[in-house]
């Protein structure tokens, strides 16, 4: 048994949410997240992903807890991308939120939800929304899986909400759970990143990621993003310092079959 | 062929292998087709069935709930033990009705590439129906086999997906001689909501260049000078391996006849030969870009 360490306030009015999920590979037992990221405006709350589908109960409680206590709204949820661990959570959501829009790329979702579609805001890179004193953009989805992906930005925060975007496990048994990238000080980046992206980011096995990193380096630099808040993985707080070792790891699947 | 109405059960093998089908419009709102490209399309799911039990390939979007459980109510009793597998886990065309047949069927088991399938699949109301875990999950490694029925001697073998974006399961029929291929050979869309969804022959719609685009506008938008030899070795190996006389896509037309088979695997792997690290120049492709 594990215990949960979230939801947890990373900066101000921005909560990490979620739980772990247990994997095994190659004889180890390794953690990772499927997050969600609850953003407080001064009149309306975002919420980013809706989680593992085996998580919602555990996710609610925690939201609703920060949300009485800030006495703020849910108002919208943003999913990253159109995948169960990103957006199973909707009709969950809207069975119990029936005013909350859902924005992003909203394709599929009429077909998946049909008796929420009128709940479903489209949203493409560059387009915002107001949650008072914080404002929301959709940004460009450098590394992804599903064509639809979309990835979120907060301002005046800076934070990067980029789903399968630095996604990466962590080490249970020392302690990791709940820890922010740079608290986990025994976690081996590299390796941990690299085993992701080599199991659930088939494509980066085959593709020269030089490419996507480049970009994404040149996306970071742009929106001067300070913190980046991933689905799977621990959120980084320090981009310069960070951001190298996991770009390192999301090379190893290619540079291991290349080798 | 005849021409198959919308949520019309088709029989591919006599009391053994039925597809369950619907039609969609094409408009750019699905994630599994080209956002430019315009028409029809049949999403389909399989049953392989024995005398003692059944197997269901993939269960629908749960906009088509009631259409699927029709087709299905029509294929197999509601005591009939029936195991589900949704090739695409991730994807809600696949895992949409696992809820809603696993309480109206008498479902035995999950293959899954994840331990605990209801965790993956039970989302779509309200609350969840705790009863749906006490139902035990196989999980898939890189191959797995499963026999229909009990003691029947029908074996599939379920395999992860040679070429792949998200994790996915391929599936071999040996007693039908039909490869089940999730979201790979689904390029085969009509301009009419009517048509032959079953191929016997080569179509237009199926040219090399309509199949790259289809490709690297869906979920392969990687594919252009990626290291594509290798995905080439894995899937010339299942094509040697196995003797296929049908390709049972996960959405798109079917191909039947060895002929029509292997011309769909020859176009795939000159395609992949062309996009190849050796003969493609690798860039980065962004959100929207068509080709």
């Amino acid at each position: 048994m594990h215990q949960n360490r979230l939801p947890r306030e990373i900066l101000k009015n921005i909560f990490w949410l979620g739980d772990c999920l247990v994997q095994h590979y190659q004889g180890k037992t390794y953690h990772s997240y499927n997050s969600s990221y609850l953003v407080v405006g001064k009149d309306k709350a975002l919420l980013v992903e809706t989680g593992h589908p085996k998580d919602f109960n555990i996710l609610h409680e925690q939201m609703i807890k920060i949300l009485d206590k800030k006495q703020v709204p849910l108002k919208y949820i943003f999913t990253t991308h159109q995948e169960t661990p990103h957006a199973g959570g909707i009709a969950r959501f809207l069975n119990l939120y029936p005013d909350v829009k859902v924005l992003g790329d909203v394709s599929d979702y009429h077909m998946a939800f049909p008796m929420f579609t009128d709940n479903f805001v489209s949203m493409e890179v560059g387009e915002k929304i107001d949650l008072g004193r914080i404002e929301f953009f959709a940004a460009e989805p450098v590394v992804r899986d599903i064509r639809t992906s979309l990835w979120g930005f907060i301002h005046p925060q800076r934070i990067l909400f980029p789903g399968d975007g630095f996604a990466y496990s962590h080490y249970h048994w020392d302690g990791h759970c709940g820890k922010l990238a740079e608290e986990a000080e025994s976690l081996n980046l590299f390796e941990v990143t690299s085993v992701f992206a080599e199991l659930a980011l088939f494509w980066t096995n085959f593709v020269d990621m030089n490419i996507y990193s480049e970009r994404l380096i040149k996306l970071i630099k742009e929106l001067n993003v300070q913190c980046i808040a991933p689905t799977h993985g621990l959120p980084i707080m320090n981009v310069e310092e960070t951001i190298p070792k996991v770009i390192e790891g999301l090379h190893g699947p290619y540079e291991k079959i290349a080798s | 062929m005849n021409k198959n109405k919308n949520g019309e059960v088709v029989e591919l093998e006599k009391d053994k292998l039925f597809l369950l089908q619907n039609i969609v419009k094409l408009d750019g709102r699905l994630i599994a087709f080209p956002p430019n490209l315009t028409g029809f399309a049949p999403l389909n799911c399989y049953v392989l069935k024995e005398d003692t039990g059944a197997f269901l390939i993939d269960t629908g979007y749960l906009y088509h709930k009631d259409s699927i459980l029709n087709q299905l109510s029509k294929v197999i009793s509601f005591d009939t033990p029936l195991s589900i597998l949704p090739t695409r886990v991730n994807e809600f065309m696949t895992v949409g009705n696992v809820k809603s047949i696993s309480q109206k069927f008498n479902t035995q088991s999950y293959y899954l590439a994840q331990p605990d399938a209801p965790d993956w699949f039970d989302f779509t109301d309200r609350e969840r129906d705790h009863s749906l875990r006490k139902i035990p999950t196989h999980v898939i490694g890189k191959h797995i086999e499963c026999e229909i029925g009990f003691k029947t001697g029908r074996v599939i073998e379920i395999m992860s997906a040679p070429l792949r974006l998200i994790n996915t399961a391929w599936v071999y029929d040996k007693m039908s001689k039909t490869l089940f291929t999730s979201d790979m050979f689904t390029y085969g869309v009509s301009k009419n909501p009517v048509d032959t969804w079953i191929l016997e022959k080569d179509d237009f719609f199926c040219e090399s260049q309509f199949i790259k685009s289809f490709m690297l506008n869906t979920r392969y938008w990687w594919l252009e000078g990626a290291k594509t030899n290798l995905l080439r070795k894995n899937i010339n190996h299942i094509f040697e391996k196995y003797d296929i006389k049908t390709i049972a896509p996960g959405y798109g037309k079917l191909f039947c006849g060895k002929d029509l088979v292997e011309k769909q695997f020859v176009k795939l792997d000159a395609i992949l030969a062309e996009f190849d690290v050796s003969n493609a120049k690798a860039y980065y492709v962004s959100r929207n870009h068509l080709r």
